[in-house]
């Protein structure tokens, strides 16, 4: 070997380096270190280098390596997951399913995060983990540890609790960013306000069969908006990186579901009630909601209801007929307004004694109180006349109010503010039943195709007569040909290939039943292209 | 053609069928040995109605409108025949992949034709609270509404798996035999029943 820039032939080691320098110029040649083993088994052996083994090469230091590492690992994403003291739980997990072999690769990763979710899932605590976030903080796909989770649940025969729905939301509201300048009356306001509408969507089977992140962000915005913070959907859905579309579906789920409450439990103004603005009628409505939920069931008194604390509107306005001495009526104070106004709640008869509500057939003793109740009310605020009451006009000859803003009405005192067991929030009453949305999408498909099924009958029979007739009388007016072709064309226009599908059916003799599920595949290849 | 799922034209048998609503068949998948081996390429460039792309996959996708199914046919002369609505459609079309084999010069038997797989769904037309069902039936079901919005059951006699919504919709598969798929059904109705959601 010669040097470059010299030509000269001899090299020198330098001592502190270790590299060869040229002994003419000073060059330290371009090649890596390598020294010739000159000099036989006495010349310079080097150092001696192999993997998995450190130390002057006795020791094999492979597997502690690893499983070093992979505690590490493991600490690092439990520290991303907020797990805290939980980690070694996850440890202990990690080294049952591996036989202490733990492990390395890109599935390790993977595994943690299952074991992340089991050990969260399985305690059934406050602590909540949304697969998402563990997919996010390990960087995999969520059917990745879908399907890892699975497995160590498999493995480890694990029984998971039910999914935290309260908890997820509380989470939430703790950790967004947009809610942090809100008061904490506020906030503990809106946390049990959410609580309660999840554990109602969870009773109304909105969440059944659903992503849980959709719905929380659909729920806190509400309650947001409820509480007058202008929050919108779209950043709530950002910040938890839900599906936009699916928190806007889920917003307008839940105000549905409301707009329904408010005329099951029979408010007077429930018909301008709407999806629209059920937000300004949610104050009073969740006060409602809750004071329901709060009424405990007879044991072995059927239906019966028995209040045992809180309110309901019945009994509101039971009590405040009672104490006639509070207010009176006005004599000839603007009747007729009055009247006109409230009769888009109720049929005003001729007789003020007559009248009788048309929102709630059950409880019509009731709806006539409430009835007189709102009436005042409404010729009250028109007036000027409500007032708070005070002491010295107890007896006066004006209608006197003790008015309580419908945002009072919440107490957060229910269960349902809380996490409750399914069971427990299936028995709670909070004024509504509701199915399952797909189950009612699915009733109205059926209808529909119910009537679609007529209607190709009715063609069908329209054309066999028509055709009868034709045979019999061959010389039909061409007028009423005319008139047919018209209609003809009037009813082709309106027919799609759903009606064309099922009108073969029907050509074939399918069932009426058989048709009505809609397996329309499935039949044609039975029936009709069956040769 | 009594065999050929054409139930939906006579009433129900209340005795094989307790329930009173049997499930639709939607997909039979079979297997058959045409034994022989096969140039694909020379298929795919005969056959009219076949696609092949090795990059993508090995095997000659061929379909037919009558039955209407698809076949995948390997080099190995096996083949799959997907999408018949019943088992005697299933066999007709793997009988008429055969033919369409043979008459492009190859020497196609028809040799172990079997029935691998039937799925069939149905409607049982309440309302299920798969949460309830999730938790009491714990060891059969796994229902993780993250994954995947139905309660996945597998039931270990007859072994089938139903996946089960909140709708009250069934899928029901697994079986190779469409008694399996009744019995299943019927098995599981009893239990979808106890956790009816309580209508209006």
């Amino acid at each position: 070997m010669r040097c470059k820039q010299c030509n000269r032939t001899d090299f020198q080691l330098d001592e502190d380096t270790g590299n060869p320098y040229c002994s003419g110029c000073g060059t330290i040649p371009e090649y890596d270190n390598y020294v010739a083993q000159i000099g036989g088994i006495n010349g310079p052996q080097g150092t001696y280098i192999q993997v998995g083994r450190t130390g002057i090469g006795h020791v094999l230091a492979y597997k502690e390596k690893k499983v070093y590492e992979a505690k590490n690992l493991i600490e690092v994403i439990a520290e991303r997951l907020n797990l805290g003291t939980k980690s070694e739980e996850v440890k202990s997990m990690i080294g049952k399913i591996t036989d202490g072999e733990f492990g390395q690769g890109d599935w390790f990763p993977i595994l943690i995060g299952a074991c992340c979710y089991a050990v969260i899932r399985r305690g059934g605590g406050e602590s909540v983990l949304p697969m998402e976030e563990i997919a996010d903080a390990v960087g995999c796909d969520l059917h990745q540890l879908g399907s890892m989770v699975k497995r160590v649940v498999e493995h480890l025969e694990l029984e998971l609790q039910e999914i935290n729905l309260v908890g997820l939301f509380t989470k939430t509201v703790t950790n967004s960013s947009r809610l942090s300048g809100v008061d904490r009356e506020k906030k503990e306001r809106i946390t049990k306000q959410g609580a309660f509408l999840m554990n109602c969507s969870l009773k109304w089977s909105l969440s059944t069969g659903r992503r849980p992140m959709p719905l929380v962000v659909a729920v806190l915005a509400f309650v947001c908006q409820v509480n007058g913070l202008k929050v919108k959907v779209d950043d709530l859905a950002k910040d938890a990186v839900a599906s936009l579309n699916t928190c806007k579906l889920r917003y307008k789920e839940i105000a549905e579901k409301l707009v329904k409450v408010a005329e099951e439990v029979g408010l007077p103004w429930w018909k301008d009630v709407t999806v629209k603005n059920v937000v300004k009628h949610s104050g009073s409505l969740l006060g409602l909601m809750e004071a329901k939920s709060m009424r405990k069931r007879i044991v072995g008194k059927g239906d019966e209801l028995v209040r045992s604390e809180g309110l309901c509107l019945k009994d509101i306005v039971r009590d405040c007929l009672s104490r006639e001495a509070m207010y009176c009526y006005d004599d000839g104070d603007g009747d007729g307004d009055g009247q006109d106004k409230l009769s888009r709640y109720f049929d005003v008869g001729g007789d003020e004694s007559q009248l009788s509500c048309v929102s709630n057939g059950d409880d019509s003793e009731a709806a006539k109180q409430l009835s007189t109740t709102y009436k005042e009310f409404d010729d009250g605020v028109r007036n000027g006349t409500i007032v708070r009451r005070s002491e010295e006009n107890d007896n006066s000859g004006r209608s006197v109010f003790q008015m309580v803003p419908c945002e009072d009405w919440w107490k957060g005192k229910s269960k349902m503010s809380q996490r409750l067991p399914l069971k427990e929030v299936l028995e709670k009453d909070v004024g509504l039943e509701a199915l399952p949305p797909s189950y009612v999408r699915g009733c109205a498909a059926v209808e529909r195709r119910r009537e679609k099924i007529k209607a190709a009958k009715l063609r069908i029979n329209s054309v066999q007569q028509h055709s009868a007739e034709a045979v019999s009388e061959s010389e039909s007016c061409l007028e009423l040909v005319e008139e047919h072709r018209k209609k003809k064309r009037k009813i082709g226009s309106e027919m799609d290939w759903e009606d064309l599908v099922i009108q073969t059916l029907v050509l074939h003799n399918v069932n009426d039943e058989e048709i009505e599920k809609g397996h329309y595949k499935a039949f044609l290849g039975l029936h009709v292209f069956n040769n | 053609m009594a065999d050929q799922g054409l139930e939906g034209n006579q009433p129900v048998d209340l005795l094989k069928h307790p329930s009173g609503i049997i499930p639709t068949l939607q997909n039979i998948v079979s297997t058959v040995n045409l034994d022989c081996k096969l140039d694909l390429k020379a298929i795919a460039l005969q056959a009219r109605n076949a696609e092949y792309n090795p990059k993508r996959f090995a095997a000659v996708i061929m379909r037919i409108r009558e039955p209407k199914t698809t076949a995948l046919i390997f080099a190995s002369g096996k083949m799959v025949c997907t999408g018949a609505k019943s088992e005697h459609l299933s066999k007709l079309a793997a009988r008429k992949y055969a033919r369409i084999v043979q008459k492009l010069g190859f020497p196609a038997k028809f040799k172990d034709f079997k029935i691998q797989n039937i799925v069939g769904s149905c409607d049982v037309k309440f309302p299920i609270r798969l949460e309830g069902l999730a938790y009491s039936h714990s060891a059969f079901s796994s229902y993780e509404p993250e994954l995947f919005p139905g309660l996945i059951y597998r039931m270990k006699q007859p072994k089938i798996v139903l996946l089960i919504f909140v709708s009250g919709k069934i899928v029901i598969t697994g079986a190779k035999m469409r008694e399996e798929t009744y019995t299943a059904f019927e098995n599981i109705y009893p239990v979808l029943t106890e956790f009816r959601k309580i209508q209006q």
